[in-house]
This record gives C-alpha cells, sequence and structure tokens, in this order.
C-alpha cells in the first residue's frame, strides 16, 4: 500500500488541482551501468510528464540514452535514482499496458503471421473467450493489410510488413501506453512514410490506445507525428536539452504540410539544436 | 508451320538433356565418395600385405561379410547368433541409454541456461565428472545394478547426456534479449514461455548436442560390451577375436562404422527439416 499513498500525494501537491492526473510521471531518473570498477552514468535528471491522449517523440543521437529511457517506461531496465509513475503508481516490471515495439520487429519466426499476434492476444486478453480472441487478431491483422499473409512465417515478409506485424501485435493488446523503438529505422523511405500514416491512422482510430511514445532519428517523423518532441543532450550522462510542441493541426497531411512555414520553422530548429 | 516443326524436337531434345543432367549429377555426387572408398581399400590391401597375412584383406572380408549378411537373424543358441541380432541388442542399447540421457540432459540443461546461479553452482561438477572414461563408469553401474547389459545402459546414459546438457544450455543462454523482453512485455506464462520461444529457439543446439551424444553412445556401446558379454556388436567383435577370425572382426568394424553414420544421417536430416520448416517452408 505505502508506494499507492505516495502516488497519491504526488498528485494532490499539483499545481493546478483542475488538470487531469498525468499518466506517466518521470521524475528526478538517472541511469547508471556498472563499468570496470566504477559506474557509467548513461541518463541523469530526467523530469517528465506525459498526459494522457499525447505523441511523443524522443530524438537525439545514437547514444544518449533515450533507447533506455523507453526500456525503463516499458519496466525492461531497472532505474537507477529517481521515481516513474505510470497511473499514480511505481513501474516495476513489464506490463502489457505498455506495450513495445522494437526496432527489429522481435516476432518469434517459427510462428506465423496469426500466431505472434494470437500468442499475445491469448496471454493478455484473458477475459476473452476463445473465439472472440480470434477474432480480434483476424480484425488487427485485417487493419494493417495483412489478412492475405496470416500463414506465412516473419521470414517470407518484407521489413514493412514485419513490421505491420509488430504494431499489430501491440495494438491486439489494447496498451494504454504504446512504446515504440526506432520502429522504422531498418525501412526504406517509402515503406517508412506509409507506415507513419497507418500508425497514426490506428492511433486515431483505436480509444484504447490513447498514447504513444516513440523513439526516433528522424526530424521529418518526430514533427509529422508528435505532439511533443523531447530533444536529449548528447551521452554520456545525457538528459533532456529540451521539449518541443508541435503546434500542428490534426489530421495532419504530409504534404501540405512540408510546405508551411511552422514546419520549417520546427526543422531548422530542432537541426540546431541536435548540431549544438 | 516453321514453328510447329520447330517445337517437337526442342521437346525431345530436353528430355534428353534433363536425363543426361541427372546422370550427371547422379555421377558427380557418387563419383567422390566411390574415390574415397577405393582409397580406403587400397590402404587397407596394402596393410594387409605389409601385416603378411595377420590382417584380413578387403575381399576375404567382403566375402565373411557376405556370408554374415545372408543369414543375419539365425539363433543357435546363446554363442552363436546372427549379427543382425547382434545389431538389434546394441540398438536397443545405445537408444535406451541415449534416450534416458537426453530425458535428463534437455530439461537440466534449460534449467541451467536460464540460471547463472546454477551455472556457476553445477559448473565443477560437471567439468569433473565430463571427462572421464565410459569403462569407469561400468563397475559402479555393476555393482549397483547386479546386470551387466543394465550396466552397458548406465555407462551409455552417463557419458552420453554431456554433449546434449552444454549445448541445451548454450542454447537456452543464447536466446535473444529481444525476444526475451516480447515474452515479458506480454505477459508470456511460463509455460506459453517454454513451448513457444525457449524450446524452438533452442532447438537448433539442442538437436546438436542430441547428434553427438548419440555419437558417443555409438562409441561406448561397443566397449561396453566387450566387457558385459552375453549379446551386442561389441560382444560380437571380441568373441570373434577368441576364436581368431579377423574376418569377422573387419566386417563388425564395417557394419559399425556404417550403422554410426545412418545415424548421425537422421540427425543431419532432422536439422534440415526444421531449419526449412522455421523459415516458412515445408
Amino acid at each position: 500500500m505505502a508506494p499507492r499513498l505516495l502516488a497519491r500525494t504526488t498528485i494532490n501537491s499539483a499545481i493546478l488541482p483542475m488538470e487531469a492526473a498525468p499518466l506517466l510521471e518521470i521524475s528526478g531518473v538517472g541511469k547508471n551501468y556498472p563499468s570496470g570498477q566504477g559506474q557509467i552514468n548513461i541518463l541523469r535528471d530526467i523530469e517528465l510528464t506525459i498526459q494522457s491522449g499525447e505523441f511523443i517523440s524522443f530524438i537525439g543521437h545514437s547514444g544518449c540514452g533515450k533507447s533506455s529511457l523507453l526500456n525503463m517506461i516499458a519496466g525492461l531496465t531497472s532505474i537507477s535514482t529517481g521515481t516513474m509513475l505510470f497511473d499514480g503508481k511505481p513501474i516495476e516490471a513489464p506490463s502489457p499496458e505498455r506495450a513495445m515495439v522494437f526496432q527489429h520487429y522481435s516476432l518469434l519466426p517459427w510462428l506465423s503471421v496469426y500466431q505472434n499476434v494470437y500468442e499475445a492476444v491469448d496471454s493478455v486478453q484473458t477475459e476473452l473467450s476463445k473465439a472472440e480472441r480470434k477474432a480480434l487478431t483476424d480484425a488487427v491483422l485485417t487493419r494493417v493489410g495483412l489478412s492475405n499473409h496470416v500463414h506465412k512465417k516473419p521470414m517470407q515478409l518484407s521489413g514493412g510488413m514485419r513490421q505491420r506485424v509488430a504494431i499489430a501485435r501491440a495494438f491486439a493488446v489494447h496498451p494504454r501506453m504504446l512504446l515504440l523503438d526506432e520502429p522504422f529505422g531498418a525501412l526504406d523511405a517509402l515503406t517508412r512514410g506509409s507506415l507513419q500514416e497507418e500508425l497514426l491512422d490506428l492511433w486515431s482510430g483505436d480509444a484504447r490506445t490513447e498514447t504513444v511514445v516513440m523513439v526516433t532519428h528522424d526530424i521529418d517523423e518526430a514533427i509529422y507525428l508528435s505532439d511533443r518532441i523531447v530533444v536529449f543532450s548528447d551521452g554520456p550522462s545525457a538528459t533532456i536539452k529540451e521539449i518541443i510542441t508541435v503546434d500542428l493541426p490534426r489530421p495532419r497531411d504530409k504534404q501540405s504540410l512540408m510546405t508551411s512555414q511552422t514546419w520549417n520553422n520546427l526543422r531548422t530548429h530542432l537541426l540546431l539544436s541536435l548540431h549544438c | 508451320m516453321a514453328q510447329m516443326i520447330d517445337v517437337i524436337p526442342r521437346r525431345e531434345h530436353s528430355a534428353l538433356t534433363s536425363m543426361r543432367y541427372w546422370l550427371k549429377m547422379i555421377w558427380q555426387t557418387l563419383n567422390p565418395i566411390i574415390i574415397g572408398m577405393l582409397i580406403l581399400a587400397s590402404l587397407w590391401q596394402v596393410a594387409a600385405w605389409i601385416s603378411d597375412g595377420a590382417l584380413p584383406t578387403p575381399l576375404a572380408t567382403a566375402s565373411t561379410l557376405g556370408e554374415l549378411l545372408s543369414n543375419p537373424f539365425y539363433d543357435n543358441g546363446p554363442n552363436d547368433k546372427g549379427i543382425g541380432i547382434q545389431l538389434l541388442a546394441s540398438l536397443g542399447r545405445v537408444f535406451t541409454g541415449w534416450g534416458i540421457g537426453i530425458a535428463i540432459a534437455i530439461p537440466l540443461g534449460m534449467l541451467l541456461g536460464s540460471s547463472a546461479r546454477l551455472r556457476k553452482m553445477l559448473a565443477p561438477v560437471i567439468e569433473i565428472l565430463r571427462p572421464v572414461s565410459p569403462l569407469a563408469w561400468y563397475p559402479l553401474g555393476l555393482a549397483v545394478l547386479h546386470n551387466a547389459p543394465k550396466a552397458v545402459v548406465f555407462a551409455i546414459v552417463i557419458t552420453s547426456l554431456w554433449p546434449t546438457l552444454v549445448n541445451t544450455t548454450m542454447g537456452v543462454q543464447n536466446i535473444p534479449a529481444d525476444l526475451k523482453a516480447v515474452s515479458k512485455v506480454f505477459r508470456f506464462s511460463r509455460w506459453r514461455y517454454i513451448s513457444k520461444v525457449l524450446l524452438p529457439a533452442a532447438f537448433p543446439a539442442i538437436l546438436t548436442g542430441m547428434r553427438l551424444s548419440m555419437g558417443i553412445a555409438w562409441m561406448v556401446i561397443v566397449a561396453g560390451e566387450m566387457l558385459a558379454g552375453g549379446t551386442g556388436l561389441g560382444f560380437f567383435v571380441w568373441d570373434s577375436w577368441n576364436a581368431l577370425s579377423l574376418e569377422r572382426v573387419m566386417s563388425a568394424i564395417l557394419i559399425i562404422g556404417i550403422t554410426g553414420l545412418c545415424l548421425d544421417r537422421v540427425f543431419s536430416v532432422v536439422g534440415q527439416r526444421m531449419a526449412a520448416w522455421q523459415e516458412g517452408g515445408h
């Protein structure tokens, strides 16, 4: 019960009582890894609050610890200092509430496309009947356009299709927060573009998965998808350099946006921020 | 019309080409094997000449082998049985010992692969027991089991389980971190993790271990049966030596070698099939 009480105190001490409780509250978080005799500091003093319904991107150079932070939110890596509260409770272990899409797809190569999604659904959606679990698996695979490939093995699919399976698997467990670790980094530019749109489609079309946190290297991708962009300073001992609000209305049309002044300003700002 | 005329000879031509192609393929596969066998036979022949008749020639052995194989399942009492009966007796013990061995080694290897603590605890035990000669275990088995053939099986169990144990441990240890993360994020139960992630991921390594274990079991059986007597190829070799029939000894060696080769091929084929299946073939 102790952590729960602690969480409530934190929420009550919020400055604006009218504001909804944040979905994720990161304060004073740091990460050290053991190295040789001592420890090496990867991240320090991370302060970040994410509201329900936001699309957040983490951007920064390689080795700045943005993926480490995502893994800590997932519960796959422990934090060294500070507190990290999800829905008011400390994050202690991985959970399907924070489903993750990995950079290298992480599909089980010996299972078919269908089975890859079904095993996750079957494991998590325990309140559904067997028929409902199957129907849900079929539905998400149809939504990502893979209904004709359900019996194939991941090795028989292109990179883009594999990542669609991984995204379908994550959405199928109805996470409250979706975590994406450079999901389109290994894909060609054309495939990346269409998957970005599909991701926005899925996100806006699914009332249950409101919040997305994505790690990316790609400035355009970050602007196109995000509500806020979290810029990391260079590692080691990286921290948040600045948080940029993307004030572009949704639904966003990529073609008209890319010629707009706001887009160009954001782009220039991010480029300068990442180069200094 | 010109086109139609053109079609007919082309078909015949392609049928002929395909037959030639297959003959060529068969020849190319068999050619090195035949040459290899001829080299072995010539070396053997030379050795037979040098030994001045102590070692039987390939031809004399071949004729004895032919005799043995012409009536493999005759049974004239405890000391005179066909080579087929001896082979089956040996195979039965090998599969029993190997089966018990891998039934111990695979689950234990899965535990060791999952727990660094357990690995540290058991590594010295394994390293001490692993290099012990198979025959050193035989008296122990005899003392406990009071039965010579069972003691041979015991020696096979305890010497053949190590490669499967070590390979299973390594296979489980090397499961990609991403796949473990997936199992955690989607909250896979222990059973779902074992059946859908751990076993398929470690399967190639486990199969390699089983193959090496089978090789050891087949080596141990001959030595064990020489000590145990009664039935089996090992007993047959020793019995033929006592009867001073080296043609029979050489024949038995050939049968042991070829059977070992066949057992190994089975694992190789299963491994290839499984790899193809994992990648989406059938």
